[in-house]
């Protein structure tokens, strides 16, 4: 039984994707792009990010797309490659990066044509898949700045007693 | 999957509340929402059916704070609990660093409680992952009700690996923090 794992996303990973997101936000028309693992943490990100709660747009974004995938497997159309939310202005393109990752791009439809947002966003998406898959390189928890080094797990109890109570 | 972003100096965790419909889930959520301090959590967001009960989840991300030059957060999730929206349960654990069962404790509801249980085993089972190894807490909630069955029987049935368990009253916030606070314990020392 495989056991579930811990990821690093490392300064080097975080700093090459980030310099292809920045291409990407480049492109007229399109404003933000998010890159998140499938748990909905959010990773690295490029451009004017929208006015919510970042957090609760990634969980909402890694869901949404999850679902999304998961009909397109019931009806029998393979694995989901893209998706999209088409909005009065604003957009929502998301394309798979491997099995783990998804690339989530905000764009203004009246400025940019969706075919060029998925060609745009489909070849990010392929430029990021080494990326991620070495963030799966268990290698990088055991460095020595790892914050699991050492201490980290007691002085956590210790904020979780401090944070998890009534007020 | 718990996720250590050396860049942005993040550690993100994931829990999720399981168990049958109506058992509490949202309400332990809503209480962690309710009581801890402002600046530690973000927005409770509720994908539920006009009628409140949980369509595809719930979810509350709490910060601990800065710990050894990390920010570590929670996700914490709930599922669904009726039978039929299994397929989404299922997403939800995809990724999951650690898992609340909340139990019902009434007499009548012990039925639902082992079909959920099952069905956690199966789903965690699809993701090649087994619960015997994963951190895990039972929350046997609703303990003011009249009609609960005994602890020791609930246990009996639910928890023959005798992980740890918490009784509760969800509605009252009794048991409430003990049962998330073990559980994120368990998850912050099982990291990597």
């Amino acid at each position: 039984m495989a056991a579930r794992r811990t990821t690093a996303f490392t300064e080097d990973a975080h700093a090459r994707a980030a310099r292809l997101l920045e291409g990407l936000v480049g492109t007229g028309g399109i404003r933000w792009a998010l890159l998140l693992d499938d748990s909905g943490n959010q990773l690295v990100s490029a451009g004017e990010p929208p006015r919510c709660d970042i957090p609760m747009f990634a969980s909402l974004a890694a869901a949404d797309f999850a679902a999304g995938a998961q009909l397109a497997k019931i009806i029998g159309a393979g694995e989901l490659q893209t998706f999209y939310h088409e909005g009065e202005r604003e957009s929502i393109f998301f394309a798979a990066v491997a099995a783990a990752a998804v690339v989530v791009v905000l764009f203004d439809s009246s400025s940019i044509p969706l075919g060029a947002v998925t060609l745009h966003t489909k070849r990010l998406a392929k430029d990021l898949f080494p990326i991620m898959a070495g963030a799966a390189n268990p290698s990088a928890l055991r460095r020595p700045n790892s914050p699991l080094q050492a201490h980290y797990a007691d002085e956590a109890a210790t904020e979780i007693d401090r944070v998890f109570r009534d007020r | 999957m718990s996720m250590i972003n050396y860049a942005s100096r993040e550690i993100n965790c994931k829990i999720v509340y399981y168990g049958p419909g109506l058992g509490g889930k949202t309400t332990n959520l809503e209480h962690v929402y309710e009581k801890v301090a402002p600046a530690t959590r973000g927005k409770l967001i509720s994908l539920a059916t006009e009628t409140e009960r949980t369509l595809f989840f719930d979810f509350l991300p709490v910060d601990l704070g800065t710990i050894r030059g990390f920010k570590t957060r929670f996700h914490l999730y709930t599922v669904p609990g009726q039978v039929y929206y299994n397929a989404s349960r299922k997403l939800i654990l995809k990724g999951v660093d650690g898992v609340v069962f909340v139990a019902d404790s009434q007499v009548e509801r012990l039925d639902a409680n082992l079909e959920s249980m099952h069905n956690l085993y199966d789903n965690l089972r699809e993701y090649g992952m087994d619960l015997c190894e994963l951190p895990f807490v039972i929350q046997y909630n609703k303990r003011d009700l009249p009609n609960i069955a005994p602890l020791g029987e609930l246990q009996g049935h639910l928890n023959p690996n005798a992980v740890p368990h918490h009784e509760a009253v969800g509605t009252r916030g009794v048991g409430v923090f003990d049962t998330l606070k073990d559980v994120s314990k368990q998850v912050i020392k099982s990291l990597g």
